[in-house]
């Protein structure tokens, strides 16, 4: 009878991982569709040790390979753009550059940044990837590998819609105990984008 | 249910709430951008406040917390509740400590809050937390735990400005 109920259980557990690696491999092909992402965004970040929320907004561009514009702009005004290698911060009326491939640390936020979007986290030997379900979404857990990173991130949840794969909220987990959520609205996918929004 | 009863109910829920009240936070949020051990950093400050300590956690826009520290209002006495280990030794974050206390003194907090800045001193004479600023370094004095008074440059730059 064990023998049985163990046979079971692994091939109940062999059918999930084949279903759960199909909803992956299909996450990420769409993912790898995506030329063009212009969108709205609500950011969340809870902290562990107040019951108030930090709540600010506002808009994402990305364009394939390597450009991405991430701007604040309620109840403050702070932007990050990243046009290949070249990262321009945008605070209030002050602007600094840095070269993601001489400065480490902005080189690791861009290729971290990027990949979530790209769908390239799924390869990043960096992370552990496992998918969850809920109502609405597939929720793929990258559980943090890479021991420096770990330090800040212990896990990154991406959400995406189950009917059209699309990533719709990030979780970031602290190691502090906090959490951050970006959720994006109002996704326009492939619509052609001027190059002036990649300048500073 | 007697009168008895009911009296030490009535007294418990008296002294419930005067304990809350008297040990309620005042929560400010900024959009701070201040020197924070040399280094020149943009950010989010949230300034919590008991009649006792000041509680700071400095987050990036990013949303990835730097620092979450406690220290005290009139003494130099801190609390760590949380350090990026981007600040790597227990100097640096003993340093971030030293700024917040300064900055629970400074002209930036006070002006934002609608108080004044306080200076302390102790029954010696000698000054028990002081402020004093010179150009754009403060100089701070406070007894540390050996009761012997510390006095010492910081460069400072608290620009804060409340967020919703």
């Amino acid at each position: 009878m064990r023998k049985f109920l163990f046979i079971g259980m692994m091939l109940i557990s062999l059918v999930l991982t084949a279903q759960s690696g199909k909803v992956l491999q299909q996450i990420k092909a769409e993912a790898q569709k995506i030329n063009t992402i212009d969108a709205a965004f609500v950011q969340t970040k809870n902290i562990s040790f107040i019951d108030e929320q930090l709540v600010s907004s506002g808009k994402f561009w990305f364009s394939r390979p390597d450009k991405m514009r991430w701007e604040y702009q309620k109840p403050f005004f702070y932007s990050i753009i990243i046009n290949g290698d070249d990262i321009t911060i945008v605070d209030d009326k002050r602007e600094s550059r840095f070269d993601a491939a001489s400065n480490a640390m902005f080189g690791q936020i861009k290729l971290v940044i990027m990949n979530m979007v790209n769908g390239k986290m799924f390869d990043d030997p960096g992370y552990h990837a496992t998918l969850t379900e809920e109502d609405k979404f597939y929720v793929v857990n990258f559980e943090t590998v890479n021991k420096a990173m770990k330090d800040y991130i212990t896990s990154i949840d991406l959400y995406f819609t189950k009917d059209s794969f699309l990533m719709e909220t990030i979780r970031m987990n602290e190691a502090s105990g906090d959490n951050t959520m970006i959720e994006f609205k109002n996704q326009k996918i492939n619509q052609p984008l001027s190059d002036d929004i990649f300048k500073p | 249910m007697t009168f008895l009863n009911l009296k030490y109910l009535f007294s418990a829920l008296l002294i419930g709430l005067v304990l809350s009240v008297s040990a309620q936070r005042v929560v400010m949020k900024y959009d701070a951008d201040m020197m924070v051990q040399g280094k020149d950093l943009s950010g989010i400050l949230i300034h919590s406040a008991t009649d006792s300590s000041n509680r700071f956690v400095f987050v990036s826009k990013l949303g990835l917390k730097f620092f979450d520290v406690e220290v005290g209002k009139t003494e130099f006495s801190y609390a760590i509740h949380y350090f990026s280990p981007a600040f790597k030794s227990e100097k640096r974050v003993i340093g971030v400590a030293k700024e917040m206390f300064v900055l629970g003194f400074s002209d930036a907090l006070a002006k934002q809050q609608g108080s004044k800045v306080k200076f302390i001193r102790s029954k010696q004479g000698s000054c028990k937390a002081a402020f004093g600023l010179f150009g754009k370094r403060v100089r701070v004095c406070y007894l540390d735990s050996h009761t012997s008074v510390q006095c010492k440059f910081y460069p400072v730059k608290f620009d804060l400005r409340v967020l919703y």
